[in-house]
């Protein structure tokens, strides 16, 4: 396979297309850790900018470098994987949260009803109605608040499992990048 | 871009300018965002479109009400209509997906199903244009030439005499191939080869789309026109639509470039209207070309992200071949633009190039009777002992290519498909994968490229190597105008493997199906309903 003949080889003052841009906003948790990824991958830093929750990095790269595309490709994944442990924080506890959201809403309608038919009761009975009205809500709140426990308990260990797996991941990737373009290292023939 | 800090470059490290962009970037809590990142906006032109189709559609509806309102026995005739349309569709020669899906429209909507069924039949919608087609074929037949056939036997010469009977595409010998596992190395390449240009350059494309790409292209571009080079593009209205500003098609326009879109949007309501131009050829005086599944839009090389890696494929043709990528853009210049070529002055300027191996340009679409893209992937398909290598974005083929499949993953043939692991289209995916997982029982296997989305569309068996543009989905095959490369040069076929082995070792291999939700499973039965006209 013919590799890519070196771009930009007629330069005049103006045709300077030595190098690719990106601009990166990285969280600052882990802005080292991902700035350190970039520059394996053959980013230079040119800006970096910083706020308290997060980086933000200029930075280029020679257009012409070795195995660019496998380069780019690795770089994705890592990003990707980033993103999807972000994702997973995010919303790992989401069935925990609607299933209370229901619940309690359920249990509220049926207390407000229960508390206005008493407010209003015209007869016995409408007591009646009113205090089981009550009752069932308050049943209703204890039962959703357990399951909504038993469901988040769940939850966390499956966060917890995902998380792992996406830190084993990365944790390649970053060994792979490291290894594969550290200086004088080679990459196997790819593509 | 060169990296010269400007004003505008100073004032954008400014302590309150980082604190708002990364708020505004770090709005959807990601760890890391990176600049080039944006969502495609619905282009207004687009949705105008819709809106004038919707519109001339409700006129439709309206009229047809009206009429009923005021003429009782035409409900009567409505259904009587309906009946007729449904019996001869069904004794027409579409596919059988295609016309169970349409007797049922037009049986359940009989108030204004048959109307559709006929405004969709593209005998009648797409009759004429299509005898425009076959005269302009006709006419400039004469230009290719005469040449020697390459000698070749077996199942490749069966296939080179299936691409000339079908479409009328010649192979060729004494012609150079190069495979590019990426848009960035073919760009790159390409660029080059408009640099050395000095009497035209030809191109065609689905998407031409304003960045940085397309700067670098166009600079190159004017400066050639500025020395003389003749520069003639046609993009696809409909893909161009959502990201080629006005104002750079108009730049275009005024440079003194020939620039044309092909089947505009904004014309009657016609399903023609969902013919659109798939194809990508760039011819540089007619002595190199190049194609594949690469538009002119900044994700083809990884420049902007928007599903994850962006993996393409591209070719670069030397030699004879050249002339029939020349002859294709030609003629679809003569449809789209209604001017003539003059075809002799941009034709036989190809270098000598000795090999005896076939290359076979060859193009589909609505403009054939025959489609010769589902033809060639069958035909190869069928052909193949060893093994059959599937580059795919999109698996949505009918129900023969599906069984011919798996009959040879049951015989022992090694077949993989390779698809993408994030997709663009969400409900087009969700198709993708079931139709893959049917296959997996056969022995069929099939990989997801990781954290990419896999843009290539190539077919590689034992004896020949395809790569082009059309993929393995029915509007491919039979509603759009496409474009592929046919060979059985070695070199090129062992590229390609790598390619493919490559991207399989980086793949997640799909083992099983994945359990699915109740909703899921539903909606998906919705989708497999409409799947023919997909």
């Amino acid at each position: 396979m013919k590799s890519a003949e070196v771009f930009g080889s007629e330069k005049t003052d103006e045709e300077t297309y030595e190098y690719d841009r990106m601009d990166v906003t990285i969280r600052s948790s882990v802005a080292d850790t991902l700035v350190d990824c970039y520059t394996a991958l053959g980013w230079e830093i040119v800006e970096r900018g910083t706020d308290g929750e997060a980086v933000h990095c200029s930075m280029r790269r020679p257009h012409d470098i070795s195995k660019r595309d496998h380069r780019q490709y690795l770089q994705v994944r890592v990003e990707s994987k980033a993103n999807e442990a972000a994702k997973i924080l995010r919303h790992g506890h989401r069935a925990s949260a609607i299933i209370s959201a229901v619940l309690g809403a359920v249990s509220l309608a049926i207390l407000a009803l229960g508390i206005l038919a008493m407010v209003y009761a015209s007869a016995a009975i409408d007591y009646v109605l009113g205090a089981v009205c009550v009752l069932a809500a308050a049943a209703i709140a204890a039962l959703s608040v357990r399951l909504c426990v038993r469901v988040a308990r769940r939850e966390s260990l499956r966060i917890r499992e995902r998380l792992s797996e996406c830190s084993k991941e990365l944790t390649a990737l970053y060994c792979i990048i490291r290894t594969t373009f550290a200086e004088g290292g080679e990459v196997e023939d790819a593509v | 871009m060169p990296f010269n800090r400007t004003e505008e470059d100073r004032i954008r490290f400014h302590p309150l300018e980082v604190r708002r962009r990364v708020r505004r970037a770090l709005r959807g809590a990601d760890i890391v965002k990176i600049r080039t990142e944006h969502n495609n906006i619905t282009a207004i032109k687009g949705a105008l479109a819709l809106s004038f189709v919707a519109a001339q559609l409700a006129a439709i509806l309206a009229l047809v009400l009206f009429a009923e309102f005021y003429l009782t026995w035409y409900l009567v005739l409505c259904a009587v209509l309906s009946i007729l349309t449904a019996i001869y569709c069904l004794s027409s020669e579409r596919s059988t997906g295609s016309k169970a899906i349409w007797v049922l429209i037009t049986l359940i909507f009989f108030v204004i199903g048959f109307i559709i069924y006929w405004l969709s039949d593209d005998r009648f919608m797409y009759g004429r244009k299509r005898k425009r087609h076959k005269a302009i074929y006709e006419e400039t037949k004469k230009y290719l030439g005469e040449h020697e056939f390459p000698g070749v036997f077996g199942v490749v010469a069966q296939d080179c005499r299936y691409i000339y009977n079908a479409g009328g595409f010649v192979p060729y010998k004494n012609s150079g191939l190069e495979y590019y596992s990426s848009g960035g190395i073919l760009f790159d390449n390409l660029m080059e080869s408009l640099k050395a240009a000095e009497k035209f350059i030809f191109m065609e494309y689905f998407i031409i789309a304003d960045g940085d790409l397309f700067e670098r292209i166009w600079k190159i571009l004017t400066e050639k026109m500025g020395k003389g080079v003749e520069v003639y593009i046609i993009y696809d209205d409909m893909g161009a639509s959502k990201e080629l500003t006005l104002k750079t098609a108009r730049r275009m326009r005024k440079s003194g470039a020939h620039v044309r879109a092909f089947n505009r949007l904004m014309s009657r309501f016609s399903f023609a209207m969902n013919y659109r131009d798939h194809r990508k050829i760039v011819v540089v005086d007619g002595k190199v070309a190049y194609t594949g599944g690469c538009n002119l839009s900044d994700e083809y090389i990884n420049s902007k992200r928007m599903y994850g890696y962006w993996k393409d494929s591209g070719v670069k043709i030397t030699g004879e071949a050249v002339d029939a990528l020349t002859m294709m853009f030609m003629r679809q210049w003569t449809f789209t633009a209604k001017e003539s070529m003059d075809y002799d002055r941009y034709m036989h300027l190809f270098d000598k190039v000795e090999s005896d191996f076939a290359v076979v340009p060859y193009a589909g679409g609505p403009d054939l009777e025959n489609a010769v893209c589902k033809g060639i992937y069958d035909n190869i398909i069928s052909e193949a002992h060893d093994f059959i290598y599937i580059f795919t974005p999109y698996f949505i083929p009918d129900e023969s290519t599906c069984t011919e499949l798996k009959n040879k993953a049951l015989s022992g043939v090694d077949v993989r498909i390779v698809v993408p692991d994030i997709p663009d289209k969400f409900y087009v995916f969700i198709l993708t994968i079931d139709n893959l997982e049917r296959l997996l029982k056969s022995g069929v296997k099939v990989y997801r490229f990781t954290s990419s989305f896999v843009h290539s569309k190539a077919v590689l068996t034992e004896n020949c190597a395809v790569v082009g543009s059309a993929n393995f989905d029915m509007r491919s095959f039979y509603q759009q105008f496409e474009n592929g490369i046919y060979t059985n040069e070695p070199g090129f076929m062992q590229d390609l493997r790598k390619d493919f082995e490559y991207c399989m070792k980086e793949s997640t291999e799909i083992t099983k199906k994945a359990p699915h939700t109740l909703a899921y499973r539903a909606f998906r039965g919705i989708l497999r309903i409409v799947e023919p006209l997909m």
